[in-house]
């Protein structure tokens, strides 16, 4: 698998870093399946592409027992009334936690 | 800007590693083996420096990294310059030679490797997932992140490898402000051009300037076309091979010099500081400095002598990675224990893996043309070594009671490039031998 098959995603999370204060939690949730990439690959790409931040791993649909402030959701929305949708992005969409 | 300013930090290695001129056997080698050997000592002081700020708990700056580094270049300058250490460079046997088509050749070779890693068909995942990703995390903490290594969730992030080249992009990561995920890829021409000069600075001496041209381009070529194949940019192999270079270089070459015992050391310690498997090749190296010194002496004394920063430097991360608990390569845990039951399918995944999609032509080329001397002894050591080394490739991949043929697929290009390098310096070793005859 070379990079270009990445493109997307990569766009997406430097979309999101733009839009998520440093310093706070966050975790990406793929909803959307890149070739090979296992959840645990998507987890430490968020790691790399957001240095800045807390990333928390997560998968569709369980949350760690700590719900992050931040979800990014790459694919489709994210149906969990506990977040909040912020702005939706070319690729997915990133949600806050519900007040 | 990015981009250039992370690149620039990269480039920024010789300056960083000046107080390597005033090693008596760097000062009179032409100012490209000069260049190569300064950057590579720029690179392992400056990795090291950060991680003895890790230790330290100092956190990572740019003006406190360069600081000492510069005052050191400034001073090893000022020592070289008063002491006249830069003298004119030995002349290189036989007469000038036009070695322009050959730079040409070389120029080209570095040319393709950077269009092919700027347009991302030389690299691959390594660098998103783990390279990369560490790198960008440990400058954002300003320190190795040993929360993040010891996270059991990214024990598959190779926790316990060496810092050298995350180290590195830490660097150029404070000097750009982020990571650039795109010049990244073009450390690998870079390092590649690096290896070319010191080769030739070290080479020239005895091939004379002809010879000395024609292998580096071979070389460059060499390199350039196993790094693409394999993926490698981004990712630590070019800086490995950078060091591996010179350390056989310094080996091969100068007629076993004292001098040039440093660049060796250097060689062996920036070997072991890049990659787990840098250990391995420090060892044969080791052994095949012996051997090609086997006429003095002294020569168990200067082994001694060259051994010891590699070691001090492997000692100190083995002691750092067991203290957090992180050990997996250097204990061969990372995919389970060794097994032998599989030994035939890894021989022949290697095997075919080593083909590097041209039917064996960069083997065949270094066996063949010019044919080696295999009576030769010098010859047969390093080819011995490359031997060695291969039978250590299929031992790494002999572990786990799972089929390794994804694992070897994925990697052992990658690995296969120090025992093509090791057939380099064969071929290398008998235009020598024809050159002194």
């Amino acid at each position: 698998m070379t990079q270009p098959a990445l493109d997307d995603l990569l766009v997406f999370l430097r979309e999101v870093e733009g839009r998520v204060p440093r310093g706070e939690e966050i975790a990406l949730v793929p909803a959307r399946r890149v070739e090979v990439l296992t959840p645990l690959m998507f987890h430490y790409l968020a790691l790399g592409q957001l240095p800045a931040h807390r990333v928390l791993y997560a998968e569709v649909p369980h949350f760690p027992s700590r719900l992050p402030e931040y979800v990014a959701v790459y694919g489709s929305g994210l149906d969990d009334s506990r977040f909040a949708l912020v702005t939706r992005l070319r690729s997915g969409s990133l949600y806050r936690r519900a007040p | 800007m990015t981009g250039i300013r992370f690149l620039l930090a990269f480039a920024a290695l010789p300056l960083l590693g000046l107080v390597s001129w005033t090693f008596a056997g760097v000062r009179t080698l032409p100012l490209a083996g000069r260049f190569g050997v300064a950057a590579a000592c720029g690179a392992l002081l400056l990795s090291l420096e950060m991680f003895l700020f890790h230790l330290i708990g100092l956190r990572w700056s740019v003006p406190w990294l360069a600081a000492p580094l510069l005052v050191a270049s400034a001073i090893g300058a000022v020592v070289a310059a008063r002491r006249r250490l830069l003298a004119e460079p030995l002349r290189p046997r036989g007469q000038r030679a036009d070695g322009r088509a050959f730079l040409v050749m070389t120029l080209l070779a570095l040319l393709l490797a950077g269009y092919a890693a700027a347009s991302s068909r030389a690299t691959s995942v390594d660098l998103l997932l783990f390279w990369g990703g560490k790198a960008a995390r440990f400058a954002a903490q300003g320190q190795i992140d040993t929360a993040f290594l010891t996270d059991p969730r990214n024990r598959f992030l190779h926790p316990d490898y060496p810092p050298l080249f995350t180290s590195l992009g830490a660097w150029a990561t404070l000097v750009a402000g982020r990571f650039a995920w795109g010049a990244a890829l073009l450390t690998m021409p870079l390092f590649l051009a690096l290896a070319a000069l010191s080769f030739w600075g070290l080479a020239r001496e005895d091939l004379g300037e002809a010879k000395a041209s024609e292998r580096t381009a071979i070389l460059t070529a060499l390199l350039s076309f196993a790094c693409v194949v394999s993926l490698s940019a981004g990712n630590a192999e070019p800086p490995l091979l950078l060091f591996e270079t010179l350390a056989l270089a310094g080996i091969v070459f100068g007629r076993g010099r004292r001098s040039l015992d440093a660049v060796v050391a250097l060689g062996l310690a920036g070997a072991v500081w890049t990659k787990v498997e840098g250990a391995a090749f420090a060892a044969l190296a080791a052994a095949l400095f012996l051997w090609f010194r086997r006429a003095d002496p002294d020569r168990w004394k200067r082994l001694l002598r060259i051994s010891i920063p590699a070691s001090a430097l492997l000692a100190s991360w083995i002691a750092w990675a067991a203290h957090h608990g992180l050990l997996q390569a250097y204990l061969g845990a990372t995919y389970g224990p060794f097994s032998a039951v599989r030994w035939k399918l890894v021989l022949w995944r290697v095997l075919q893996t080593a083909d590097y999609g041209v039917l064996y032509l960069p083997w065949i080329a270094l066996l063949f043309l010019p044919p080696l001397r295999f009576r030769d002894p010098d010859v047969r050591a390093l080819l011995g070594a490359a031997g060695t080394y291969l039978l250590f490739i299929l031992f790494s991949y002999l572990h786990g009671s799972f089929d390794q043929t994804a694992w070897i697929e994925w990697s052992a290009e990658r690995l296969l490039m120090t025992p093509l390098l090791f057939l380099f310096f064969a071929s290398a070793a008998t235009a020598r031998k024809a050159q002194l005859a």
